[in-house]
């Protein structure tokens, strides 16, 4: 069954492709079997009606116009093939190269999917890709969070999407926005629109999108800014630093804490097996001192040292009863058996 | 998609293919198309009876299987030897990818080629596909001293000297290493190469790179090691033997799963999560644990437990406490 309706749709590819004029609906009738044996109109016209559809759905562009130049009644369907075939591109050796490795870019499946298909066109074309160079470098793009495929189709489809957004703060609150751009930086990815609830442009983290993403249907009315515009306000947003607040002086011990050693500003070498560094200090920073457990004491500023030890003093202390730890093992068998289940 | 419309999508691209490729053979194809050989010979047996209008023989395509599988398509219908032109979603997959490559810091040698290859499929693309294109960008780490140095003993051919920050030990370590390529994983740089000092393939993160010294002596990975399937994830990767941690982590550290790979994340109703994370090495948790403090809770396993509550108490030790 499959295989006689793959043969009738790519008969009718090559027939309206092969017209210069618009072909009428009696005329495909006549010409192709598939549709002379239709036992009714009824039934060929159903088939017909099918048969475009799914040829839109493979994205071949169909044409549809008058038949007649004097008639304008006269309906009639071609595949102009300067619309159907990919254009010649004439790729040097190391275009096709760059094209190869830009297909293998993605690890995200829709985009990888897409640009693997993208390539076989190519290929098909007669472009040679040739094998993948052991050296180089090689980048690829991860899209984790569940809310980039959803994200991806609206921005195809212009619609404007709804979803649960959770703010740095904690805030979650339903959004509906026309999306502008979608952009990764530094391996972390951002949708900048149009937010119709606060009737302004805002940046949104992909990983802080919580549950589903919902394509609305409706077309979006706000005209996107200049896209080097957008993408410089996600830039910003993505790359911001954070403030200073002052320095901090603490004590390491030697051949230790590398990395605050390498943020420190100024290093006074001791005698007693420690150094004293001096940093920039800002709000958080006290788990990054924290995380060198022992190997570090804090002398200031006095907020930095106490945030420190009440860090310490919530770690250090003793569960009061064994409950928790041992419901834990238990969970912990249940979700080994689940890992091992799918891998 | 129906199947038939699948199968429609892979014949209008097998013609050309075919076409361009004379003599290819049905696991050639296979593998190329990623499906069976059996799907193949069903897709050639539908090609004996397409072909233009008309009905007589010798309008139909002849796709004639030859010994070894080699196929060699006769009478190939004029109008479908181009393939159909990319769909936007294709066209937009290649030319953000292109994009993003030819911005790679320390990528310079290719860049040219990246560009031109840009130019040319935008070209073909069309209007549309190439806008829609401009709405999705992906940016990596600024440039970098270490990836420049990095890119110019890949270009010449040479081996490194590193010193590396290992920060489970909170330790630099020296080795002598050849490189095999930079990797952008979640948009961090990777050295993916031959570490000499303890024989194997490593991958080491650029960011953690203390010093680099580019050696008179030319790079030498051994052979069976450029051959074997890529060390992609190493840095990442954990094994289902390494011990699973848990943790409940408060609101404010919800982060901590953006970062660290975890295999569940529950929401608890304070609005805070349960996550279970799996490491080669605890000690990398166990830092985590002590950055995150009194945000943190160490759910099990009680070794792992004990561990933490140890290295608190000896810290606080340091405060005369």
């Amino acid at each position: 069954m499959a295989a006689s309706k793959s043969e009738r749709l790519v008969n009718l590819v090559i027939c309206l492709l092969a017209s210069r004029t618009f072909v009428t609906k009696d005329r495909l009738r006549r010409v192709l079997e598939p549709y002379r044996n239709c036992p009714s109109n009824e039934a060929f016209e159903r088939m017909f009606e099918r048969d475009k559809e799914e040829l839109r759905e493979l994205g071949i562009p169909l044409e549809v116009g008058s038949a007649d130049a004097y008639f304008d009644d006269e309906v009639g369907y071609r595949i102009a093939p300067g619309e159907y075939a990919l254009p010649e591109l004439s790729l040097q050796q190391d275009e096709a190269q760059a094209l190869g490795q830009a297909a293998r870019f993605w690890q995200q499946a829709t985009m990888a999917q897409a640009a693997s298909s993208a390539l076989l066109k190519l290929k098909a074309a007669g472009v040679e890709i040739g094998p993948a160079s052991p050296v180089g470098i090689e980048p690829r793009v991860r899209a984790e969070a569940p809310a980039f495929e959803p994200l991806l189709e609206a921005v195809y489809e212009r619609q404007v999407v709804r979803f649960s957004y959770r703010r740095g703060d904690g805030e979650v609150r339903s959004r509906e926005v026309e999306p502008w751009t979608i952009d990764s930086w530094r391996g972390r990815w951002y949708m900048a629109g149009f937010d119709l609830g606060r009737d302004d442009e805002r940046i949104f983290r992909l990983d802080r999108i919580a549950g589903p993403v919902m394509l609305t249907g409706r077309a979006p009315v706000h005209p996107m800014p200049d896209q080097l515009d957008v993408r410089s306000r996600v830039a910003a947003f993505a790359l911001r630093p954070e403030g200073d607040l002052g320095t901090a002086t603490i004590r390491v011990r030697k051949g230790t804490c590398f990395p605050l050693r390498r943020s420190a500003s100024a290093i006074e070498e001791g005698d007693d097996g420690w150094d004293v560094l001096v940093l920039s200090y800002r709000d958080g920073v006290e788990g990054y001192v924290a995380e060198f457990g022992a190997d570090v004491i804090v002398l200031e500023p006095p907020k930095l040292r106490e945030a420190v030890i009440r860090n310490l003093r919530s770690l250090a202390q003793v569960e009061p009863d064994g409950a928790g730890a041992a419901v834990a093992d238990q969970d912990l068998e249940e979700l080994r058996a689940e890992w091992e289940a799918a891998s | 998609m129906s199947t038939a419309v699948e199968q429609v999508e892979r014949l209008l691209n097998l013609v050309p293919y075919l076409r361009s490729h004379p003599g290819v053979t049905v696991a050639q194809v296979a593998d190329e198309f990623g499906v069976s050989q059996k799907q193949i010979a069903k897709d050639l047996n539908v090609l004996w009876f397409c072909g233009t209008p008309g009905g007589f023989a010798d309008d139909l395509m002849e796709p004639h299987v030859g010994e070894g599988g080699a196929i060699h398509l006769d009478n190939v219908v004029e109008q479908i030897t181009r393939p159909l032109r990319l769909s936007t979603r294709e066209a937009v997959a290649l030319l953000v990818a292109l994009r993003g490559l030819a911005q790679v810091p320390g990528l310079t040698a290719d860049r040219d080629a990246l560009e031109r290859a840009l130019g040319k499929l935008e070209a073909a693309v069309g209007v549309a596909a190439a806008g829609t294109a401009e709405r999705l960008s992906v940016a990596f780490e600024a440039r970098d001293v270490v990836l420049d140095v990095v890119s110019r003993a890949q270009a010449e051919g040479r081996a490194l000297r590193l010193r590396y920050y290992v920060p489970s030990r909170d330790e630099v370590t020296e080795r002598t290493v050849d490189p095999i390529r930079i990797s952008m994983l979640t948009g961090r740089a990777y050295l993916d190469a031959w570490c000499r000092s303890s024989q194997g393939r490593r991958m080491f993160r650029l960011d953690r790179v203390v010093r680099i010294d580019v050696l008179d002596e030319p790079a030498n990975v051994p052979e069976n090691v450029l051959n074997a399937p890529e060390a992609e994830n190493t840095a990442l990767r954990v094994d289902s033997h390494d011990p699973l941690i848990e943790l409940e982590l408060a609101p404010n550290t919800r982060w901590v799963p953006e970062y660290y790979p975890c295999e569940s994340v529950q929401e608890l109703p304070n609005g805070g999560l349960r996550v279970a994370l799996r490491a080669p090495d605890q000690d990398r948790i166990r830092r985590l644990v002590l950055r995150l403090g009194e945000n943190v809770r160490v759910v099990g396993p009680t070794g792992f437990a004990a561990a933490v509550q140890g290295t608190a108490a000896a810290a606080l030790a340091g405060y005369g406490c």
